[in-house]
């Protein structure tokens, strides 16, 4: 299975997982809250904060982590058809003794 | 070579990537397109006398506990006259039995609140301690949104000789200064005139106009002819947003001032009202990937800060959210539907929509924010765009 995935793609996968994880982390704290905590400006310094990781990690999720998934398809996909991984499995004998 | 090839094929995969998924986002957040159904559901939430957070709010900003009554005040007035048109006689009266005591007991707080600590209850500190330029001191922003707050009550139904009286004295008081004034506005904190409160003060002189036949001077009208020399901003042609009693400019334009402005517009001067919808739709608006929002400042504006009316302004973007939250309004006003979906787009993805037993409402929002929403969706609907 390792094989399958080029180590940037997973890489890229890692990043994703943890994006994601981390939204939903302060989706379950419920700091979706306070978001408006900040867009108004009102509030404590630390609702603001909470309402800026919220907002950071929504954006993120929504903007980024299907982007890398996608790019992580495509350099996999890449790497197999162009890349040296491809070139070195062609040169590795198939068959064992 | 070969890490040069690898760095290559990787960064192009990122920028494919973005490519292809950027432009999608857009179809994982449709305009919204019950918008009558959003309205039923904000009604329990905001027509309360008191509404949700409002104590919080107001010791951030004490004019949001005027603004988030009058708004949200003024949206009932405008879904039951809409209601009227729109609707059989029936529902339409069944819809004005369900929001008229709402709009009267915010009527009341208002008045009451007024009452009890007087006008600078809703102004923020400095109201307090300047020296006001005209006697006695008033402030614009009070007389003007309790003036088009009972206006618009006496318009749904004029039936308490009480709040016919209020609104003909107030309205007095609005005509008194303003045409004694050099700049024909009036004051909303010592010797600071807004444009945002003396536009919502010519909407209610309209309305007294209608209402009661009251002579105003002229007073809409000549306040545009004014406008037009004195208070709009040379390089894009938008109206200021605050200025001294003797005209000199404090503020340049500010869209969480100038949307809500050239809406109240339309009912003084349509032409000019349209003209500034357009400039700021160049120089306020602007849709990336199909996610409209508006800016607080146009783009290179001098002295541009921000204050507690702009709020945060998203990086990069320069978006504002209150800016965007009256852009709405005024694009749906204006009847600006590509405009309205893209902002409704933006409101879907940013607004962070939660559904709760009491119905839809957005965690990014506010009282003022929520009111300035029902007014939006009392305008033209979304779904014949």
């Amino acid at each position: 299975m390792s094989q399958l995935i080029s180590r940037f793609a997973k890489g890229l996968l890692v990043l994703a997982g943890t994006l994601v994880v981390a939204f939903v982390l302060v989706l379950l704290l419920g700091w979706r809250e306070h978001a408006a905590t900040l867009l108004a400006g009102s509030g404590s310094h630390q609702d603001a904060l909470r309402g800026a990781l919220f907002i950071g990690a929504h954006l993120a999720s929504v903007l980024l982590v299907p982007a890398l998934l996608l790019a992580a398809a495509l350099h996999t996909l890449a790497s197999r058809l162009f890349g040296p991984e491809r070139i070195r499995s062609k040169a590795l004998p198939t068959v064992k003794g | 070579m070969d890490l040069l090839r690898r760095l290559l094929l990787a960064t192009t995969c990122l920028i494919v990537g973005f490519a292809l998924w950027l432009p999608c986002i857009r179809l994982l957040y449709p305009a919204p397109t019950r918008d009558l159904a959003f309205v039923a559901e904000q009604h329990q939430r905001l027509s309360r006398p008191d509404p949700v957070g409002l104590s919080r709010l107001r010791r951030a900003n004490p004019e949001w506990a005027l603004m988030a009554r009058t708004l949200a005040g003024a949206a009932l007035a405008r879904q039951i006259l809409r209601a009227r048109t729109s609707l059989p006689r029936a529902a339409a009266g069944q819809l004005e039995a369900r929001l008229l005591p709402r709009l009267d007991a915010l009527v009341e707080r208002v008045l009451r609140l007024e009452r009890q600590h007087g006008f600078q209850h809703f102004l923020l500190a400095y109201g307090r301690r300047g020296r006001w330029r005209q006697r006695p001191p008033r402030s614009q922003f009070v007389d003007g949104e309790l003036a088009w707050l009972i206006g618009l009550r006496r318009r749904v139904r004029d039936d308490s000789p009480r709040l016919r009286r209020a609104f003909r004295q107030r309205v007095q008081a609005i005509v008194t200064r303003m045409k004694h004034s050099p700049t024909l506005s009036a004051e909303s904190y010592p010797d600071e005139c807004w444009t945002f409160c003396n536009t919502i003060a010519l909407a209610a002189l309209k309305l007294a106009e209608r209402l009661d036949g009251a002579d105003t001077a002229g007073l809409p009208q000549r306040w545009v002819a004014l406008a037009r020399r004195r208070l709009v901003d040379r390089r894009t042609g938008l109206l200021v947003s605050s200025y001294h009693l003797d005209g000199r400019v404090r503020d340049g334009p500010e869209g969480s001032s100038l949307w809500l402005s050239i809406t109240m517009l339309r009912q003084v001067d349509r032409a000019f009202a349209r003209d500034q919808y357009r400039r700021a739709r160049r120089h306020l608006g602007r849709t990336v990937l199909g996610f409209g929002f508006a800016r607080e400042w146009p783009a290179g504006a001098r002295r541009a800060r921000r204050d507690v009316d702009s709020g945060q302004p998203i990086p990069l973007l320069g978006a504002s959210p209150s800016s965007s939250g009256f852009a709405l309004w005024a694009a749906r006003a204006f009847d600006d539907r590509s405009f309205a979906r893209d902002l409704a787009r933006s409101l879907e993805l940013a607004g962070y929509p939660i559904k709760t037993a009491a119905g839809r409402r957005f965690a990014a929002s506010n009282a003022v924010g929520d009111a300035v929403l029902l007014l939006a969706a009392s305008e033209s609907p979304l779904e014949e765009s």
